[in-house]
């Protein structure tokens, strides 16, 4: 069997990698073409501030976001917590929250004259501002509310380790005379560990990239000192090298993914694989459940409530309309139809473009594939801003019959959206025994035949599971749609930035109700229909 | 009929605004001077049935608000029922950088912006394109760029709002270097660098009073604990809330305030003698080189020059309008009684980079 990877495989692979790289070509030349003093400037000025000010952030959510993802994991998949088989889909479900959406939900709340201050003065007749209100634009309250919107993938990826360990070891541990405590440490831990920090950094890379919760919290990091540079003026150095300082902090996240992508790999083992022996928790099951109940509740029960309560209000009350529904009073189902087109095009184009690269990366796991996959990845990690403006450039001069249509948009999203694809469909394509396809091309097949008739089927629910997944983000994306929409071509999440950055919050509530819904739903199903691992046999 | 007695109005209007500009002259950096309309030249705007057949969309960017863009938008919409507006809305930078990287390739009609500086910049990067239309050449020549391809549409000043409840009458300010008393740490909400006005305005005080005294005001604002907002709803809103005790704002935001019944109050700052006056901005409107409608861009800035429009303006946004003879919405303080800064704003728009720079180290978020 041919072990060389198919030229041209490799050619398409180049090609779709090159043009998720351009973003960052148009940064490295952005800021390297700027004048001495712009570097300066931002040296002396802002850099230190917005270094300290993102690695705080960095640091405090990927700790929150990985002690409460890992554990709701550990109670779902290795005690006898009640009602675990539904918790466990429904502690996925908040990434249906985009965490800017989940900000705004805490400002309504929490601000001073919000909906919880002037519920406490009216019940128990209290003056202005007697009641102490956990300040929401702070660090903490940036690293919670992220935190919450986040730590599905903590929970997702340490759920399936946890899963996947296998019986044997711990039952080895505990006849050898240790606790259950210290089996989880020695044995399941480090077992676990790679997915663990998988998740973590994917955390990390997603706190990197934020712009729409800092932004709506007024917490200044890279991201919106970016934004700032860009809006206030025409020059684009100043944000480019902004830019370049934010990718240098993500390559050690990208590439401590990658190495434990690769690692986590060797420990699971499938064919031994049996259900493991739940830890009875006794009466600390209730507080197990009264803990999972608190974190779904913060992070879906509130958003939905909030949301759904006032756009319910503004419908119901006609003198409360113009409040709530105001701008986006004629146009939340036409903004729902650009957010469902757009989502439904940009998933399938990044799917399909994904198709090569992971491909590649799957069956010859060589040096060039992983260097052109990582180079598709880095997008990822950039700005959703910057890649936006990437290929505003690209599209506008090389490529004007694109520009400003929607189809345009749905192409820059998906390359935006395509290291997620490249992710999913490389677990996806990965999945498929090779001697499968050798089997087919002995048979006579040809290798895109062999692809089509075998491979695909085969991988076919994974390539779901990353349509469904890079659907949902999609939906959600902020940053990039602000900038590639043509006129006219409003989202549910332009309409929440548009209400959110005039101030006018509960104008946000009718668009965000409806974006929750509309991801909420897909994401339910995958996890509930999907295999996406969940669907083992639980005991 | 209709046609001669909308002539009148506009012929009555003209020389209303020569009378009016005349007189705040002296005292305001408004030149006297008003380009004389032939008034055969003026397009009627309104002529129902003419109106009604004309048919199109017109796509325009704008960083004003949308609720403060939708009024006018509907009165144009009422005489031109078969005209879409399409909007693009984002910020006065954002929209710039937009139409920079589209300029070979250009999406848009329209841009209404709400700074002058800005306007300038893009009219010198060869953004727009010249409009010879009569109402555009009956605005005051500072107002408009000399080939019309951009004219203000609205004045609006740089103000400070205060809330009734907290503030007593005797403490309030009456300077714009008073905000950086110590006596209002953490108490005051201004709009950061992205805003067009807000740059606007240190680019008109550096030129009247420096540029080491604008750099210090700006340090001590932000060493004063300022809240620093992307827009000046944000500060209203906060101010009118109890949030804030004072927001530094145009003038329109403490009218909004006021109408909602929020607690409010407003000063007009630096009106004492020897002291640098109040900042005036515009709102505009350019027409795109290229842009794909043309002619129901020249149209669409008819109508908000036209008395008509600039009325919406006036009442509902409470703006100060450009044309004169429109009356100003009650409360609203004339810019006669008002001592305004000495400057053309429009000839300082080379300053903004450098204010810009000036102001980001001196620590503007």
């Amino acid at each position: 069997m041919n072990r060389r990877s198919p030229p041209l495989l490799v050619l398409a692979a180049l090609v779709v990698s090159l043009f998720a790289a351009i973003p960052l070509c148009y940064i490295v030349v952005r800021a390297f073409s700027a004048e001495a003093g712009v570097w300066t400037r931002l040296w002396t000025g802002q850099i230190p501030l917005l270094l300290l000010n993102t690695i705080t952030l960095l640091l405090a959510t990927m700790t929150l976001a990985t002690v409460v993802g890992l554990a709701a994991a550990w109670l779902v998949e290795c005690t006898d917590l009640p009602g675990r088989s539904t918790f466990r889909w429904l502690l996925a479900l908040p990434l249906s929250v985009p965490a800017y959406v989940a900000a705004l939900c805490w400002i309504i709340l929490l601000r001073p004259n919000g909906l919880v201050e002037r519920a406490a003065m009216q019940i128990f007749s209290l003056e202005r501002g007697v009641l102490p209100l956990p300040p929401v634009n702070s660090l903490w309250g940036a690293a919670v509310i992220i935190s919450l919107c986040v730590f599905p993938y903590v929970y997702l990826t340490s759920a399936a380790a946890l899963r996947a360990v296998d019986r044997s070891f711990v039952e080895a541990a505990r006849v050898s005379g240790r606790g259950h405590w210290a089996v989880f440490r020695r044995v399941t831990l480090p077992l676990v560990g790679g997915a663990i920090g998988a998740g973590a950094l994917l955390v990390g890379l997603y706190v990197l990239s934020d712009f729409g919760t800092v932004a709506i919290l007024r917490y200044r990091t890279f991201t919106t000192a970016i934004y700032n540079q860009f809006a206030g003026q025409i020059d684009r150095s100043a944000a480019a090298i902004l830019s370049f300082v934010l990718i240098g902090l993500t390559m050690p996240l990208l590439a401590g993914e990658a190495l434990l992508n690769r690692r986590s790999r060797r420990v699971t083992r499938e064919s031994a694989w049996r259900p493991r022996q739940r830890i009875k928790l006794g009466r600390w099951r209730w507080v197990g459940l009264a803990s999972i109940v608190l974190l779904l509740a913060l992070s879906l029960g509130v958003p939905l409530a909030v949301l759904g309560g006032l756009s319910l209000q503004g419908w119901l009350f006609p003198s409360e309309v113009d409040r709530i529904w105001g701008i986006n009073n004629d146009g939340l189902l036409r903004h729902s139809g650009n957010s469902l087109l757009l989502a439904l095009l940009s998933a399938s184009f990044a799917t399909v473009l994904a198709f090569a690269p992971a491909y590649l990366v799957a069956r010859f796991p060589s040096r060039l594939p992983l260097a052109l996959t990582w180079l598709g990845k880095t997008a990822f990690a950039l700005p959703g801003l910057i890649v936006g403006l990437g290929f505003v450039m690209v599209f506008s001069q090389a490529v004007p019959v694109l520009y400003g249509t929607v189809f345009g948009l749905a192409l820059g999203f998906a390359f935006r959206l395509l290291p997620q694809a490249i992710a999913a469909n490389e677990a996806a394509l990965g999945r498929v025994p090779a001697t499968l396809e050798h089997a087919a091309r002995t048979l006579g097949q040809r290798a895109p035949g062999a692809f089509r008739r075998v491979t695909l089927p085969i991988a076919a629910p994974g390539i779901l599971v990353c349509w469904t997944l890079v659907f949902v983000t999609a939906m959600k994306e902020l940053p990039t749609v602000i900038l590639l929409r043509p006129p006219g071509f409003d989202t549910l999440s332009v309409r929440i930035w548009a209400a959110a950055s005039e101030s006018v919050h509960t104008q946000a509530a009718p668009p965000a109700f409806a974006l929750i819904v509309l991801t909420i739903v897909p994401l339910a199903l995958l996890y509930t229909r999907g295999r996406f691992g969940l669907d083992r046999a639980i005991d | 009929m209709n046609d001669v007695w909308e002539r009148l109005r506009l012929v009555t209007a003209t020389a209303l605004s020569t009378v009016i500009l005349t007189a705040c002259g002296q005292s305001a950096a408004l030149p006297p001077t008003v380009i004389p309309t032939e008034p055969s030249l003026i397009a009627a705007t309104a002529q129902p049935d003419a109106a009604a057949a004309v048919s199109g969309e017109v796509v325009v960017y704008t960083s004003r608000a949308e609720a403060l863009f939708k009024p006018v938008i509907e009165a144009f919409n009422t005489d031109y029922p078969a005209v879409k507006v399409t909007l693009l809305n984002g910020s006065n930078g954002e929209l710039a950088s937009k139409l920079l990287e589209e300029q070979a390739n250009p999406k848009a009609d329209l841009l209404i912006n709400s700074d002058t500086l800005t306007m300038e910049s893009l009219a010198a990067e060869g953004i727009f394109v010249p409009n010879n239309s009569a109402t555009v050449a009956a605005v005051p020549a500072p107002l408009r760029a000399d080939d019309g391809s951009w004219t203000s549409l609205t004045l609006r000043t740089r103000v400070i709002m205060y809330n009734t409840d907290l503030v007593k009458p005797e403490e309030l300010p009456s300077s714009l270097l008073d905000l950086t008393d110590p006596k209002w740490k953490g108490q005051v909400g201004a709009a950061d660098s992205t805003n067009g006005a807000m740059m606007a305005n240190l680019v008109g005080m550096r030129a009247l009073l420096g540029e080491q005294a604008t750099s210090e005001f700006v340090q001590k604002l932000v060493a004063n604990e300022t809240q620093f907002f992307g827009g000046h709803t944000d500060v209203r809103k906060a101010v009118g809330a109890g949030e804030l005790k004072l927001g530094f704002v145009n003038h329109y935001y403490y009218h909004l305030s006021k109408a909602e019944g929020a607690p409010v109050g407003i000063i007009f700052p630096d009106q004492g003698e020897g002291q640098m006056g109040v900042h005036v901005n515009s709102t505009n409107a350019g027409m795109i080189k290229g842009g794909p409608n043309a002619e129901l861009a020249r149209l669409f800035i008819d109508f908000m020059l036209s008395p008509e429009g600039q009325k919406v303006y006036a009442e509902k946004n409470y703006e100060y309008p450009v044309l004169a003879g429109v009356p100003l919405a009650a409360d609203v303080t004339p810019l006669t009684d008002i001592r305004l800064a000495e400057i053309e704003l429009r000839t300082l728009w080379d300053d903004i980079g450098s204010t810009r720079e000036l102001a980001q180290s001196a620590g503007l978020p």
